[in-house]
């Protein structure tokens, strides 16, 4: 898994890349948790290059739903693809997560009601 | 995924795998296809949990499975008739209550044939006879509550767990009667986790839903369906997020109504279960991989 991390302000933009699962969730929990810690509490997860994800993946992803939720904040998901999403769906993720089509749907979000 | 440690601190040899297969009915022969793709792989699997319909390949699994193809040719065979004949007593009861003194103990279907099947399958066996061990899980009907069959005649826990309410009878078990497992613990990744599996394998089915509803049966059925389809969800959400045990969901994708007697359609479903396993089996090797090198 990689991750790519740029700012587009207000909002942080984490791009990952491969599959997100318990060989690499610890890489993104660090990830999450840099930006939290150095004050960037909106957050974008750009899932369109995520291929699988099990259930540590979603660990890391509710872990860092939950601090920038609770900084302020909050993770939003945009541009998942069918199967990840049914992951995401079947764990209901879906209904606790905003998930957009696309990285400016979901940047654009935090400018409105966030 | 941490390298296990033992209590004296030493790493320990592989993780332990689960096979979960949930209820399903007659989808739950897509699990043939899981095995057969997962005995090419040489996954390993240290033991098995199975609910309602699941019972039947976890059973088979659990004893150390083989040629899929051929067990679930023999299945396809054997179910012909399994589930076909109305019992007009037990509908006469639910349609006419008074009249025909209703009683929870009867189905709307004989289960003679269902009985016989299931003989047939695993005669007077028991769980201490399998290779690996192997979870049943069925529901009390008086409480509700869950109950796991781990030891004993593998017919009984096994009439237990798919004794669909209303469809078949109850199954008795020390003075309890026992229901589908489907009706608390339709994917019993809740087990596996207690039984110490660090990588559990959950199959699982959702019902898919009739349109429209011609009787008070269809309806019933139309509600069950929708109440563990979120039961189903539900519990994979918890016991996915809640644990450490790294859950990977096999789901096929199966774009058909399947009813308990469209044994035609086994082979179809045994590819579905094939192609969903193979989506995983990727990362299952890749998991088992990076935790072998850990443990070295």
């Amino acid at each position: 898994m990689n991750i790519s991390i740029s700012q587009q302000d207000p909002v942080t933009l984490v791009a990952i890349s491969g599959s997100v699962d318990s060989l690499s969730a610890e890489k993104l929990t660090e990830a999450f948790t840099g930006e939290l810690n150095a004050g960037r509490v909106k957050l974008v997860a750009d899932f369109s290059a995520v291929s699988y994800t099990s259930s540590a993946g979603l660990r890391s992803l509710l872990g860092a739903v939950k601090d920038s939720r609770r900084l302020g904040g909050d993770l939003r998901i945009a541009a998942v693809q069918p199967d990840v999403l049914r992951v995401l769906s079947l764990s209901g993720f879906t209904s606790i997560i905003k998930i957009y089509d696309d990285v400016a749907a979901a940047a654009a979000s935090f400018g409105t009601a966030a | 995924m941490n390298a296990r440690l033992s209590a004296t601190g030493a790493p320990t040899e592989r993780p332990r795998v689960a096979l979960v297969i949930g209820s399903g009915g007659l989808k739950c022969i897509a699990a043939f296809g899981a095995m057969k793709v997962l005995q090419r792989e040489s996954i390993p699997i240290d033991m098995v949990v199975a609910c309602s319909g699941g019972a039947f390949c976890g059973t088979w699994a659990a004893d150390g499975g083989g040629d899929a193809d051929a067990a679930a040719s023999y299945f396809e065979k054997a179910s012909h008739g399994m589930f076909g004949r109305l019992s007009y007593r037990g509908l006469l009861g639910l349609l006419l209550p008074k009249l025909f003194r209703f009683d929870e103990l009867l189905g709307i279907l004989h289960d003679a044939a269902l009985n016989r099947g299931i003989r047939d399958f695993v005669g007077d066996r028991c769980f201490e006879d399998l290779k690996l061990p192997l979870h049943v899980v069925a529901t009390d009907f008086d409480t509700g509550e869950k109950q796991v069959f781990s030891s004993g005649r593998l017919f009984d826990a096994i009439r237990a767990t798919v004794a669909i309410p209303l469809v078949f009878p109850p199954w008795p078990i020390g003075g309890r009667q026992m229901v589908d497992g489907a009706a608390c613990d339709p994917l019993p990744i809740d087990i596996a986790v207690r039984e110490g599996a660090d990588i559990i394998i959950a199959m699982g089915f959702e019902e898919s839903l009739q349109s429209g509803s011609r009787s008070g049966m269809d309806l019933f059925l139309r509600l069950k369906t929708i109440v563990v389809n979120h039961l189903y969800r539900s519990q994979y959400a918890f016991y996915s997020l809640s644990h450490h045990a790294e859950v990977v969901p096999i789901i096929p994708e199966i774009p058909f109504p399947v009813g308990l007697g469209d044994a035609h359609l086994i082979p179809e479903l045994v590819d579905l279960g094939a192609q969903a396993t193979e989506r995983e089996i990727g990362y299952l090797r890749r998991l088992l991989a990076a935790d072998a090198k850990t443990a070295a």
